[in-house]
């Protein structure tokens, strides 16, 4: 919680700086409110840094005090709760995005659903056929026939 | 006047009309359900259609569309965290939370009613008010757009929760996202770092759906065979049905539906501005200020209700002046001058019975509503929680792709949503709150734009700011709000001091 | 990088032309509208739409991409596929201004010049208290009272702004300029008195020259409009050469088969014919104007040059 704190507090500072940095570069009035709300930025992002540096100071003395007595602290709750999940959605869902002006909105979508839902441990084929069918049926349904809605081309289908 | 509203009852009544009403409201709910597809471009859809028939049928659809999407929106919103028009997102806030606790079916329920409610107030304004309404729109300048905008940043105030800092932090990232783009007063690029994507600024919708939607949808991939969602998550019926609904909310519905038509008369500043002050509003005055944003069915009366009613007063501007109000309203004008009706002060005289058929019209879909809301909404949409969460997952990702991507036709926004999304879901780990971001978005740009036209007018005088009477009051009751919240901390500290001791 | 990008645009008009080239159109179309919609542009597009699709036997899907004056929608159309399934409609700004203004990805060069569909002029409001009566005594007050005045435009590279300084540059007035959003925004501020003079298109202030609550003095076409007898075009103050109108245009990406580009201008050309359509132009007082392919590449050439000159002229040209 404490580092969360310290470098979150750091980060802040640094984008208030450099929005005044570049703030300053703007034409005349172009540049007050970006100069403003940085320096703003910054200036909220010390009470921040400075509880940050307390608690991680205090919770290094207490550690040093109770290393011998076994005395836990508190954790605090994990950043990313399942990193092999969450980053598989993430790298599906970039891949997703790539492929998808090449092969076409429909394909690529279909293998998405079908690809993400078995890496996340569903076992069961006939539930993931159904409803990717009928999910991209009822899409297509409604974008290519009823809004006639250009989406990206299937491969197949580019002329 | 009132004659000619009444002569224009059965116009609205007619057979063709109803149907047309209908199959709007319907298409509305539909198209503001799904993420991306909005109002706006349904309608510039629709219209061609329409063109062979009586004017009032192209506008009964427009009617219908319009009012419905402004319902349809919250639907995506309360299931599944996606604001599915960007003036659903203060109902995120709340329904969300209500659905994960398994109540989902009485956000939905009184997100119904809620809209229905600021849809008729909204629309009795455009009846009876109308060119009054619109004086008071002309009066309305840049210094006094200027301080609207200050009035909605100042109730940051309000929703920054516990931590001081955080929030104002969240609400200054915001202003700076805001930011990025070509200044429209002196045509600078600012915060673009040479890209051309960057120099058209961000796309309000595709940093919602990024902030708000991505980070439970990789939370709900993380705990994949965790119960995500509470388990019997339609079974909760409000109590006492929909009259105990009505008891309990109807303070709310007023304040929010006042509120939603006060924004509504002012073209540019939208159902979002109207949804979220609502908000602030209702979470002010709650005895208990603390239960919103986990799940307090008040917070998402107060957000359906004041977007809502923005609706219908939209409308008052356009109709009146020939000045649209947003972009529905263009397009109702568009419609219009297509079949040889000129807005503007005129076409009141001119072709009263469109003018007052349409305002019919605004006020039945409203109450149609009640009907289709209830039916289409609870019974079709709900289901889709039901998905096993490892196929809701990819189907949700798959509907926010196309949402994101109908909007301008460009993959790179798909990256931009995710990049929102994955700072959302940082931001929400590291106990930053996520609402101020998107009220420094909405606001930031706009007072400072008008503050900048305030200035080019008056030769950089400041008084200008604090000489003119509509500045005055809204500086007023600015005061007002920041000494009432002043009062209740102060004096909740002493009583929790008299409670230490 | 470049080579790799033009052969791929080679081979996929290689690959585009073969199968299927006497049959174009066979699929539905896509046509950009860089501006929002249910702005002018928008409506026209729209309504030409209606019979172009008739004309071209395949539904036409409008695409608003709005935003950075134009130039968003354009700089994204531009890297479309030249297959003749993705067409701009346009106005002249996104095309023969901002350029000078902004960082853009095309320039009348590259883009394949398709066929103009109509143009119409802006105007210039007063109050009805405001002490001028013609055009002439519109432009003396002005001259009179240098950074007295101030007037509504839709934005700092917006046509607007630069017909009212080509003509300001002219008479050697300085008027003060107050970018809005767009002629609605502008109409709403100059009735509210917030603006001295209304800059815009003519049809959102027409009916309050009816009602008498705005008088219209000056038009930036060179002929008067007939639907505001008070107005002066430029013509009869002596100088038509100032003129600038707001003109609207079909595009094609760069590269894109004349044969196409031909089969669409055709159809533009029958599309324009319907009486409905030519009924809705002269109610937005718009009058028809077809210039096809290499002719309309020019006009584009003479008025990127023109406007390059007074922007630089202004100081409002960037590098």
């Amino acid at each position: 919680m404490n580092y969360r704190d310290l470098f979150s507090g750091i980060a802040f500072l640094i984008i208030g700086v450099s929005t005044v940095w570049m703030g300053k570069g703007f034409f005349a009035d172009a540049a007050y409110v970006p100069i403003g709300v940085g320096t703003l930025m910054g200036a909220f992002s010390l009470p921040l840094i400075w509880r940050g540096m307390k608690s991680v100071l205090a919770v290094r003395t207490t550690t040093d005090a109770a290393a011998s007595s076994h005395m836990t602290t508190q954790p605090a709750p994990a950043l990313v709760d399942h990193p092999g999940r969450f980053s598989v959605t993430l790298g599906c869902s970039l891949v997703y995005y790539a492929t998808l002006p090449i092969v076409g909105f429909y394909t690529t979508s279909a293998l998405f659903i079908t690809l993400l839902a078995v890496l996340l441990g569903e076992r069961r084929p006939a539930v993931i056929a159904g409803i990717t069918l009928g999910f991209i049926t009822l899409l297509y349904a409604l974008f290519a026939v009823v809004l006639k809605r250009p989406l990206p081309v299937e491969f197949f289908l580019a002329s | 006047m009132f004659e000619s509203l009444l002569n224009a009852l059965p116009v609205a009544l007619q057979f063709g009309s109803l149907i047309s009403l209908f199959v709007g409201t319907l298409i509305g709910i539909l198209i503001g359900a799904l993420p991306g597809l909005n109002p706006v471009m349904a309608i510039a859809l629709m219209l061609p259609l329409t063109y062979g028939f009586d004017p009032i049928i192209a506008l009964g659809l427009v009617a219908g569309i319009y009012n419905g999407s402004m319902y349809g929106g919250a639907i995506p919103a309360i299931l599944l965290n996606i604001p599915g028009t960007p003036a659903a997102i203060a109902t995120t806030f709340d329904g969300y939370p209500m659905t994960r606790k398994g109540e989902g079916g009485l956000a939905l329920k009184t997100a119904c009613w809620s809209s229905a409610i600021g849809g008729i107030v909204s629309a009795l304004a455009l009846m009876t008010l109308a060119p009054m309404l619109a004086k008071v729109t002309l009066a309305f300048g840049p210094a006094e757009y200027f301080w609207v905008a200050v009035f909605g940043l100042v109730s940051i105030a309000v929703l920054v929760g516990k931590d001081v800092s955080k929030g104002m932090l969240s609400a200054l990232l915001g202003v700076i996202i805001g930011l990025v783009g070509i200044d429209t007063i002196s045509g600078e690029e600012r915060f673009t770092f040479d890209s051309l994507y960057l120099s058209g600024g961000f796309e309000l919708l595709i940093v919602l759906i990024g902030l708000y939607a991505v980070p439970p949808v990789l939370e709900m991939a993380e705990k994949r065979n965790e119960s995500y969602f509470d388990s019997d998550s339609f079974r909760a019926k409000p109590s006492g049905g929909s009259l105990g609904l009505l008891r309990r909310h109807w303070r709310t519905w007023s304040r929010s539906s006042l509120i939603g038509v006060a924004v509504g008369i002012l073209p540019g500043a939208g159902g979002n501005l109207a949804a979220l002050l609502s908000y602030n509003e209702a979470k002010r005055k709650a005895p208990d200020p603390e239960s919103f944003g986990s799940g307090n069915p008040v917070g998402v009366a107060a957000a359906e209700s004041g977007n809502s009613a923005d609706n219908a007063a939209a409308m008052i501007p356009s109709l009146t002046l020939g000045i649209p109000g947003n972009l529905v309203a263009a397009l109702v004008l568009g419609a219009l001058m297509i079949h040889g009706l000129q807005p503007g002060p005129q076409l009141f005289t001119r072709s009263p019975d469109v003018v007052f058929g349409f305002m019919w019209q605004m006020l039945l879909t409203a109450m149609l509503l009640l009907l289709l809301g209830g039916m289409v909404a609870t019974r079709l949409f709900a289901q889709v929680l039901r998905m096993p969460s490892a196929l809701l997952v990819p189907t949700t990702l798959v509907l926010m792709a196309v949402g994101v991507y109908t909007v301008n036709g460009n993959v790179t926004d798909l990256y931009v949503m995710l990049a929102f999304g994955l700072a959302g879901y940082l931001l929400n780990r590291l106990g930053f709150p996520l609402a101020p971001v998107v009220l420094g978005v909405l606001l930031g740009p706009m007072a400072e734009q008008n503050f900048r036209l305030t200035m080019l007018i008056a030769q950089n005088d400041w008084t200008v700011l604090f000489s003119r009477p509509i500045s005055l009051g809204i500086i007023a009751l600015l005061a007002v709000v920041l000494l009432s919240q002043l009062w209740k901390a102060l004096r909740q500290r002493r009583q929790s001091q008299y409670q230490g001791s | 990088m470049k080579t790799t990008l033009l052969l791929t645009t080679a081979t996929v008009s290689a690959l585009a032309f073969t199968p299927a080239m006497a049959e174009y159109p066979e699929r539905p179309i896509e046509l950009i509208v860089p501006a929002p919609a249910g702005g002018g542009t928008d409506n026209v597009a729209r309504m030409l739409n209606q019979y172009l699709e008739e004309e071209l036997g395949q539904p036409v899907a409008v695409l608003n991409v709005a935003g950075g004056g134009g130039a968003i929608g354009v700089n994204q159309f531009s890297r479309a596929r030249p297959d003749g399934y993705t067409l701009l409609s346009t106005w002249n700004s996104p095309i023969t201004t901002v350029p000078h203004m902004q960082r853009v990805q095309y320039s009348y060069e590259t883009l394949t010049p398709i066929t103009s569909t109509s143009q119409s002029a802006y105007t210039l409001c007063v109050a009805p208290d405001f002490p001028a009566e013609s055009g002439e005594e519109f432009l003396a007050e002005l001259q009179a009272n240098p950074g007295k005045y101030t007037y509504g435009n839709d934005g700092v590279g917006g046509t607007m702004r630069l017909a009212a300084e080509r003509i300001f540059e002219a008479y050697d007035i300085t008027a003060r300029p107050i970018p809005f959003g767009g002629a609605g925004e502008t109409l709403q501020n100059f009735l509210g008195g917030h603006v001295d003079i209304y800059g815009g298109s003519i049809t959102p202030v027409l009916p309050y020259v009816e009602e008498g609550q705005a008088k219209c003095l000056l038009v930036t076409s060179a002929d008067d409009n007939d639907a505001l007898p008070q107005a002066s075009g430029l013509a009869a103050l002596g100088h038509p050469e100032l003129e600038t109108v707001l003109w609207r245009m079909m595009l094609g990406p760069e590269g894109m088969e004349e044969e196409r580009a031909e089969a669409v201008a055709d159809a533009v050309a029958r599309a324009v014919e319907h009486p409905e359509f030519q009924e809705f132009l002269s109610a937005q007082g718009e009058t028809l104007n077809l210039v096809r392919g290499e002719a309309l590449r020019e006009r584009l050439e003479q008025e990127t040059q023109a406007i390059g000159e007074t922007l630089e002229n202004l100081g409002l040209k960037q590098q």
